[in-house]
C-alpha cells in the first residue's frame, strides 16, 4: 500500500491569503481534488447535462450496439435492397412482356379488322349512301366491344372521299378525346402502317386505366381513304401484373422474414458463446478466478472458449502461486515476529530487573543498562509495528468499529502526549469542533493514528504548537493536526505513508519512532474506508488530516476539514475557540517565554535544544493542567 | 518516552527498587497474607520461565514450573497453586486444552500468556476459561499487577447478603445459590456478580468492569468482558440466550437485571 495509493496530497489549490509560498505543484495523478465549499455542486449539475448527452451519443453510435443485433440489421437491409432489386427486375420483365404479347395481338387483330373493314367497304361500292352509313354503323358496332376478350373502341373517320362520303362513325365517342393531331398525322403519314401509343384512359370509376390507342388507314377503291382508329383496353394485363406484383411483394416479405430469421439464429449461434466468454472473463475480472467457459464442439468458437479456459486456468495458477508465495512471506514475517517476542520478553523483563536496580551498579553499567532498556523497548515497538503491518499486508486486519465519541478520543490522544510535548515545550492548542461527536471507529486504531500523528507534530515541530483541529458533517468527522516546523515539501507530502520514508535522511530521529507509524496508520484509516492525507510546505510546516466516515465502509466525498491551510503562526496561536472539555488553554500571551516570537521559528531548528526538557516546557505542563 | 523516563534527577526512591535487594515481601498488600501465595508457570520455554521465576520470588511469590501441559496437570493438584500462568503455546497437550482441564476440576485463577494477539486466540483461550491474557512481551510491573489482582485480595470479614435477581450471594463464604442450591463460579465470574449486584440501579461499562474486577488502569481488550459475560450467563441464567440477570445495555455496558 504506497501513498500514491493514499487520497493523500490534493491537487487542488487553495484560494488562502498565504500568497509567497509554493507555486503550485499539483501532485499529480492522484485522484479527484476534494472539492470544498459550493463549487462542488454545482460542478456535479453542470456535469450531469454532458454525461447525459455522451449516453445518448453512445446509444446512437451502432459501433455501441451488440453484435446480434448488427449482424440481424445489416443482413435485413442487403435483403431487403437485394429482394427490392429482384422484385422491380421481376415486375418489369413480366410487364414488358404482357405488354408486347398483348400489343402484337392488338396490331394482328387490327390488320384484321382493316382488311375486314376494306372488304365490307368495297362491297358497298353500289349501296345507297344510307345502306352504306347503316353498314359501317353496324361495322363499328360489332367491331366495337369485343376482340380477345377485352373491350375494344372502335372509330371511323373518313379522310378522303372521292364518292360517297361516310360520316363519322364510332362505338364510343370519347375515343376522340384520345386521338389528337400528332397521332392523326403519324397514321397519315404511314397509311399502310399500323400506328400505335399505349394511353390512360379514365375508366367509369374515375381510374386511368391503361390502354393502347392503334390507328390505321383504310383505302377503300372507289371511295376513298378513313382512318381506323381502336382503342383496347389493357386492363386485363394490368389486373394480372398487379396480380403478379402482389405474389412477388408477397413472396419478397415471406423470403425476408426467413431472411431475417436465419440471421437471428446465425448471430446467436456466434454470439451466444462469445457472451459467455465475456461473462465469464467479467466474473473472473470481479474476482472469480474459477469461471470457466462451457464449450462443445470443435469449431472456431469452441477453440475461442477453449483459449479462454486455458488463459484462465493459467492465470488461476498465477494467482494461486503468488498469493501462496505472498502468504508464506507473510506468514514468514509474522511468525518471525512471533517467534522473536518470547525471547524478547525474557530480555525485557531481564532488562527491566537490571534497571530496578541500578543503583547498585558501578557507573558505567548504570548507562548500559538505561540503553539496554531503551533499545529493548524500541526493539519491541518495531516489532509491534512490523507485526501489525503484516497483519494489514495479510488482510488479516479487522475493524472492531463501535459508537465512539471522537473528540473524547482526540481529547485523550491529547493528554497521552501532553507529558511528551511539555518535555518539548511544545504548546498544544486544541479546538475540538462541535460537529465532530461519535462515529463508529475502531478506537484503538483511531487512538493509534492520532497519537501517530500528534508524536510526529511533536517530534517534527521544532517546538512550535500543534494545532488539533476537529469538525464533522453528517457524513464524515475529521482531525487535523499541524505543525509549524520544519515542515515538508507538497512532493515528499505523497512519500510519507511510506514504510521507513524519512523526510531528511541526515536527520536523526530524536522520539525513537520505527518508520511505519504513518504507513500503519494510513492503513487504519483505510481500514475504515477513510483518508489520511498529509500536506506541507517546506521549512513552514506540515498538515495532516484524518478523515473517517460516520459509519465504516459509507463513501466518503469530501473532509470536514480543510488539508491545505495557511501556515500563519499567528492566526493558529490567537484564536482560540472556547473548549467543550473544560481545558485552561495556554496562549502565547500567557506565556511569553514559551515560543519565540512568529518571525525567528522558522531559523531555530535545532534538535538538540528542542530534545531537552526545558523548564517552560514543564512550566506548561503544570500550568496546562 | 525514554527522554522523560531516564530524565537525570537521581531519585533514590524508586518504589520497588529498594525493597528487591531484600528477599522479605516487599509489597504492602502481601504483608497481610500469612502465606505467600503460589503461582504455577506453565511455559516451554525455560528461559522465560527462569525469568518469570526471578522476578515473581522477588515480589514475594512462591513459583513452580512446569515445561508442558502434561507436567502441569500432574502437578496442579499436588500444588494447589493460588494462580496459574499458562503460556497458550506448548508442546503436546496446548494451553487451551490445559486451561479447559484445569477449568474442569478448580476455578483457580488462569492468567494466559501469549504472543499472539489475534482476535481468535485470546477468545478461544479466553472461552476456556483463563481469566485474564498478557501478550507477549510485557513488563515485569504488567505481569505483577496482572497476578496481583487476581490472586485473592484479602477482604475485610463481612457479613453481606447480596441478592440479584433470584440469586443470592453470600459474599464472604464465595457462595451463590439459587433456591437454595449452590451455583459454582470461579472466583472472578463471583467478583463480576457481586460487583454487578451491589449496585443494580448502575449501568457499568466494559472498562469500568475491567478497572473493578481485573484491576486495569487503562483501557484494556473488552473482549475480556465479554467472554466471561457469556461464560457467567451460561453458570447463573435460566436461559442464557435471554439473559435476566446480567443485563446488556446496548452500546453502554452491563447491569443487574431483575431476573424475572
Amino acid at each position: 500500500m504506497s501513498a500514491s495509493e493514499a487520497p493523500g496530497s490534493e491537487t487542488g489549490r487553495t484560494p488562502g491569503a498565504h500568497g509567497p509560498a509554493s507555486p503550485a505543484t499539483p501532485a499529480a495523478a492522484t485522484p479527484a481534488p476534494i472539492a470544498e465549499g459550493p463549487t462542488e455542486a454545482s460542478s456535479w449539475a453542470s456535469a450531469a447535462w454532458p454525461a447525459w448527452r455522451a449516453r445518448l451519443v453512445q446509444v446512437a453510435d451502432p459501433r455501441s450496439w451488440s453484435l446480434a443485433l448488427r449482424v440481424v440489421l445489416v443482413t435485413t437491409l442487403l435483403s431487403t435492397i437485394a429482394l427490392l432489386t429482384v422484385g422491380a427486375y421481376l415486375s418489369t420483365v413480366i410487364a414488358d412482356g404482357l405488354y408486347e404479347q398483348r400489343r402484337d395481338r392488338v396490331l394482328e387483330e387490327t390488320i384484321e379488322v382493316r382488311d375486314d373493314l376494306g372488304e365490307s367497304l368495297a362491297q358497298l361500292s353500289g349501296a345507297t349512301s344510307t345502306q352504306q352509313q347503316d353498314a359501317v354503323s353496324a361495322f363499328v358496332q360489332s367491331t366495337g366491344g369485343q376482340g380477345g376478350g377485352d373491350r375494344r373502341e372502335v372509330a371511323l373517320v373518313p379522310v378522303e372521299t372521292t364518292g360517297t362520303v361516310f360520316p363519322v362513325a364510332s362505338s364510343d365517342r370519347t375515343l376522340f378525346d384520345e386521338v389528337d393531331a400528332e397521332f392523326a398525322a403519324a397514321v397519315a403519314e404511314q397509311p399502310d402502317a399500323v400506328s400505335w401509343r399505349s394511353i390512360g384512359r379514365a375508366d367509369e370509376t374515375g381510374r386511368t386505366a391503361p390502354a393502347l390507342l392503334v390507328g390505321t388507314r383504310v383505302v377503300v377503291p372507289g371511295s376513298g381513304s378513313y382512318d381506323l382508329y381502336l382503342i383496347y383496353s389493357l386492363q386485363e394485363e394490368q389486373e394480372t401484373l398487379a396480380f403478379v406484383q402482389r405474389v412477388i411483394l408477397g413472396g419478397g416479405l415471406v423470403l425476408l422474414s426467413l431472411i431475417v430469421g436465419i440471421a437471428i439464429v446465425i448471430a446467436r449461434m456466434v454470439t451466444t458463446p462469445l457472451k459467455r466468454a465475456a461473462h465469464a472473463a467479467e466474473r473472473m475480472a470481479a474476482g472469480d478466478l474459477a469461471s470457466r467457459v462451457e464449450v462443445a464442439g470443435a469449431d472456431e468458437l469452441a477453440r475461442v472458449g477453449e483459449s479462454f479456459n486455458d488463459m484462465a486456468r493459467s492465470l488461476q495458477q498465477k494467482v494461486d502461486d503468488l498469493t501462496e508465495l505472498s502468504r508464506v512471506q507473510q506468514r514468514f514475517v509474522s511468525d518471525v515476529s512471533h517467534e522473536l517476542r518470547t525471547p524478547l520478553t525474557t530480555i525485557r523483563m531481564a532488562s527491566s530487573v537490571l534497571d530496578s536496580r541500578r543503583e547498585e551498579l558501578p557507573g558505567e553499567l548504570q548507562r548500559t543498562t538505561e540503553l539496554l532498556a531503551a533499545q529493548v523497548q524500541r526493539f519491541e515497538v518495531l516489532l509491534a509495528d512490523l507485526l501489525e503491518i503484516s497483519r494489514f499486508d495479510a488482510g488479516a486486519a479487522e475493524l472492531e468499529a463501535l459508537r465512539e465519541d471522537m473528540s473524547a478520543l482526540v481529547a485523550r490522544a491529547v493528554e497521552d502526549v501532553r507529558p511528551l510535548a511539555g518535555a518539548r515545550g511544545c504548546l498544544l492548542d486544541v479546538r475540538l469542533g462541535e460537529g465532530a461527536s461519535t462515529a463508529v471507529v475502531d478506537a484503538r486504531r483511531v487512538d493509534r493514528i492520532l497519537r501517530n500523528l500528534l508524536t510526529n507534530a511533536i517530534e517534527h515541530g521544532a517546538g512550535g504548537p500543534v494545532l488539533v483541529q476537529t469538525a464533522g458533517d453528517e457524513d464524515a468527522v475529521a482531525v487535523v493536526v499541524q505543525d509549524f516546523g520544519h515542515g515538508i515539501s507538497p512532493e515528499d507530502a505523497r512519500r510519507v505513508f511510506d514504510r521507513f520514508w524519512r523526510a531528511d535522511p541526515s536527520r536523526a530521529r530524536t522520539l525513537g519512532g520505527t518508520g511505519l507509524g504513518l504507513s500503519i496508520s494510513v492503513s487504519d484509516a483505510h481500514l475504515h474506508g477513510g483518508w489520511l492525507q498529509a500536506w506541507g510546505q517546506e521549512g513552514e510546516g506540515a498538515v495532516f488530516r484524518l478523515t473517517l466516515p460516520r459509519r465504516p465502509g459509507t463513501e466518503l466525498v469530501r473532509s470536514p476539514l480543510r488539508l491545505e491551510r495557511p501556515f500563519d503562526r499567528t492566526l493558529a496561536d490567537a484564536s482560540v475557540s472556547p473548549t467543550p472539555t473544560g481545558e485552561i488553554r495556554i496562549g502565547p500571551d500567557l506565556l511569553p517565554d514559551l515560543d519565540p516570537p512568529p518571525g525567528e521559528d522558522g531559523e531555530s531548528e535545532d534538535p538538540t535544544e528542542a530534545d531537552l526538557p526545558t523548564g517552560p516546557g514543564t512550566a506548561t505542563e503544570g500550568r496546562t493542567r | 518516552m525514554q527522554g522523560v523516563l531516564t530524565a537525570p534527577e537521581p531519585t533514590a526512591g524508586h518504589p520497588s527498587g529498594a525493597a528487591c535487594g531484600v528477599h522479605a515481601p516487599p509489597d504492602g498488600t502481601m504483608t497481610s497474607m500469612t502465606t505467600p501465595s503460589r503461582i504455577l508457570v506453565v511455559d516451554d520455554d525455560q528461559a522465560i520461565a527462569e525469568m518469570v521465576g526471578i522476578v515473581l520470588r522477588g515480589k514475594g511469590f512462591e513459583v513452580a514450573t512446569s515445561p508442558d501441559g502434561a507436567s502441569a496437570l500432574e502437578a496442579f493438584p499436588r500444588l494447589r497453586p493460588d494462580l496459574v500462568l499458562l503460556d497458550l503455546m506448548l508442546p503436546g497437550m496446548d494451553g487451551i486444552e490445559v486451561c479447559r482441564r484445569i477449568r474442569r476440576e478448580s476455578g483457580v485463577p488462569i492468567l494466559m500468556l501469549t504472543a499472539r494477539t489475534d482476535t481468535a486466540d485470546v477468545v478461544e483461550g479466553l472461552e476456556a476459561g483463563a481469566d485474564d491474557y498478557l501478550t507477549k512481551p510485557f513488563e515485569p510491573e504488567e505481569l505483577v499487577a496482572r497476578i496481583k489482582a487476581r490472586v485473592r485480595r484479602a477482604e475485610p470479614a463481612t457479613t453481606e447478603q447480596l441478592s440479584i435477581g433470584d440469586l443470592t450471594i453470600d459474599v464472604d463464604g464465595h457462595e451463590v445459590r439459587r433456591a437454595g442450591e449452590l451455583i459454582s463460579l470461579t472466583p472472578l465470574e463471583f467478583d463480576l456478580l457481586t460487583q454487578l449486584a451491589r449496585k443494580p440501579w448502575q449501568v457499568f461499562t466494559r472498562d469500568v468492569l475491567l478497572r473493578d474486577v481485573w484491576g486495569y488502569r487503562h483501557s484494556a481488550d473488552t473482549r475480556l468482558v465479554n467472554v466471561h459475560v457469556q461464560r457467567l450467563r451460561s453458570k447463573i441464567e435460566q436461559d442464557p440466550e435471554n439473559p435476566a440477570i446480567v443485563v446488556t445495555v446496548r452500546g453502554v455496558g452491563y447491569r443487574a437485571g431483575s431476573g424475572s
